[in-house]
């Protein structure tokens, strides 16, 4: 009895083998075909979050900061523009004239947990940031290898003028509001 | 269906197919089927159905196969374990729980891999001392000295430092792809990288002679400097790699069988192991044996000869590094080959997650990760097959080892993670997406 038992069990697993790795094998194929799933064309490496905001999206964003900043008793000089934006005028992965609108606070670095993501090997992880502090951003290099330049000067913390040029790695930005 | 819906039936299968080899397992050695038996299964089920759990709450767009292929490759490696020597496999289940919780953990603190890049250095550190404390105060087994003996355990380092290294050199490597593949001077009309970016990359290279020199343990050093080699080439692309690492631990190979006895055996008996057939080649040979004698369907679990009559398994470490003889020997061909498709499979994902996943760090990191999991289960299969020269390595998931299962365990984790990332980044949903940022 116990033999027979033992048999079929014997039978049943191996043919239970079979179906559970022909399953597997049939299911992740139809992954691959598509059905559905994501796409099989790999994304360029760490391409950045690239972001062009609509006019209506900017106009939106502008209102809510001037209602933050009223909020928090900061005076709004309402005369000056404030979308503080980087634009690329060179680099070697994102393409020039990509649009990085500025809210808050903005981490450039390689990590791909940054705001902006610059995937350059002259690129430290987390490279520098931008706080804006009394209306105006300033840049604050974290302890880069290879350096945050300002109009061509290292800095460790300066503040963004109109129309300065970011330098971080191979990647110029300059900076408009 | 979703992915964790796939998942869970997949597991039910695996949860099928182990509580069957147990009961067959339990038959074969009491002659009864009782409710002990089947309580077995359950209670592996449940281990796995926890993990399915924490899955679906952290990583609801992970690949959906490689939890149900680990479960199957463990429950057949438990089985086999308690048919060969039960006391071990009451350890070995405890050592499952073990490893499921450090699965969970990993998962709930982690959460992100992306986010070890920020420690990569401190892994890195990590790693190398994990490697390195052996040779200190190590104990000797088996002629190679990889054990540390700690609260009435011995634990294998190397098997944690493996995923440390491999999380260090993807963060490393990516960081410096582009400098590496483009070479600044030429040593005899070969294009070489600059020197500095080399420093660490020579360390890793010397590590792995280190181990073959003073810790005598070649499996190990074999796998480190074949996923360094992997990494480097899947970083840069470039085939020279390839070349002077292989050559470099082919010349350090030759040199340790020349000079270090116990790696010397090893070679000549894959060589001829009827020379040594009483001495050392008993084992190798035992091993051709046992899996022949399992013929095409084998005996089936728990019917095998596996023991002799006073209990001792008829191959010397059974249990751990020659599992795979004693699982062809009781399923025979048809069912070592599943297994080995189940090995490929596991592998086959985690590539294939390497493929697809959305940023250089992550790639390297799965492509790493997979490379580890697929070479040592190639080397150790082939040392037992015959295929290569013996060197002691266990076999993922299957054989008997705490410190293997559960630095599997962790490995499996983050391929997870870096599945889910990718699949989230790709085609997620704008919640998930949100989550997922906030995590930085």
């Amino acid at each position: 009895m116990i033999d027979i038992v033992l048999l079929v069990l014997k039978i049943a697993i191996l043919v239970l083998l079979y179906l559970f790795i022909w399953q597997v094998v049939r299911g992740a194929v139809a992954d691959v075909r598509g059905s559905g799933a994501a796409p099989d064309v790999a994304l360029p490496d760490g391409s950045p979050p690239v972001v062009v905001p609509t006019p209506e999206e900017r106009r939106r964003r502008r209102e809510q900061r001037i209602a933050e900043r009223t909020e928090s008793g900061q005076v709004m000089d309402l005369t000056r523009h404030i979308s503080p934006r980087l634009i690329v005028e060179q680099s070697p992965i994102v393409p020039a004239g990509v649009i990085f609108p500025l809210e808050g606070w903005v981490t450039i670095g390689r990590a791909p947990t940054s705001d902006i993501v610059l995937d350059e090997p002259f690129v430290s992880s987390t490279h520098a940031r931008l706080v804006p502090r009394d209306q105006v951003y300033v840049v604050e290099d974290l302890g880069s290898t290879n350096g945050t330049f300002v109009n061509d000067r290292a800095v460790t913390e300066a503040p963004l003028r109109l129309d300065a040029r970011l330098r971080i790695g191979d990647t110029v930005f300059r900076y408009e509001e | 269906m979703s992915r964790r819906t796939t998942e869970l039936l997949y597991l039910v299968l695996a949860g099928a197919v182990s509580t069957m080899a147990y009961v067959s397992v339990y038959a074969g050695r009491f002659h009864e089927i009782d409710r002990r038996s089947i309580l077995y299964g359950l209670v592996f089920v449940v281990i796995f159905l926890v993990l399915h759990v924490v899955v679906r709450i952290y990583l609801p767009q992970a690949d959906p196969y490689l939890l149900p292929v680990t479960a199957l490759l463990a429950a057949i490696g438990l089985t086999e374990i308690f048919r060969i020597k039960p006391s071990l496999a009451l350890l070995q289940g405890q050592w499952l729980i073990v490893g499921a919780l450090l699965f969970a953990l990993t998962v709930v603190i982690v959460r992100d891999h992306v986010r070890l890049d920020r420690y990569r250095y401190l892994i890195g550190v990590l790693g190398l001392a994990l490697l390195v404390f052996p040779i200190v105060a190590g104990t000797t087994v088996n002629g190679a000295k990889l054990w540390i003996r700690a609260f009435g355990m011995s634990i294998q380092p190397s098997e944690f430092a493996k995923i440390a290294i491999v999380v260090f050199l993807a963060g490393y490597l990516d960081d410096k792809k582009v400098l590496l593949s483009v070479p600044t001077r030429h040593v005899l009309g070969v294009p070489v990288p600059a020197a500095k970016y080399f420093g660490p990359l020579v360390l890793m290279g010397g590590l792995a002679l280190v181990m073959l020199v003073f810790m005598k343990d070649f499996g190990m050093s074999l796998l480190f400097m074949a996923v360094f080699v992997a990494l480097l080439y899947m970083a840069t692309d470039r085939i020279v790699y390839v070349a002077a690492g292989g050559g470099l631990f082919a010349a350090a190979a030759a040199l340790a069988v020349w000079l270090v006895p116990h790696v010397g055996d090893r070679f000549s008996i894959w060589l001829d192991p009827w020379a040594k057939a009483d001495t050392t080649g008993y084992q190798l040979l035992q091993s051709l044996f046992t899996i022949a004698d399992g013929g095409l369907l084998g005996a089936g679990f728990g019917r095998g000869f596996l023991l002799y009559a006073d209990r001792q398994p008829v191959v010397p470490d059974l249990q751990t590094d020659f599992i795979f003889a004693a699982i062809a020997n009781e399923i025979g061909l048809l069912g070592g080959v599943a297994v080995v498709l189940c090995f490929l499979l596991f592998f086959w994902r985690g590539m294939r997650i390497a493929t697809q996943a959305p940023d250089g760090f992550s790639k390297l990191l799965a492509g790493g990760l997979a490379a580890a999991f697929g070479l040592q289960t190639f080397i150790i299969l082939g040392g037992v097959t015959r295929l290569i020269p013996l060197t002691g390595l266990t076999l993922p998931f299957v054989s008997y080892g705490g410190s293997s299962i559960t630095a599997n365990l962790i490995l499996l984790a983050l391929l997870l993670m870096v599945s889910h990332r990718t699949n989230v980044v790709r085609a997620g949903t704008e919640v998930e997406r949100r989550r997922l940022a906030e995590l930085g």
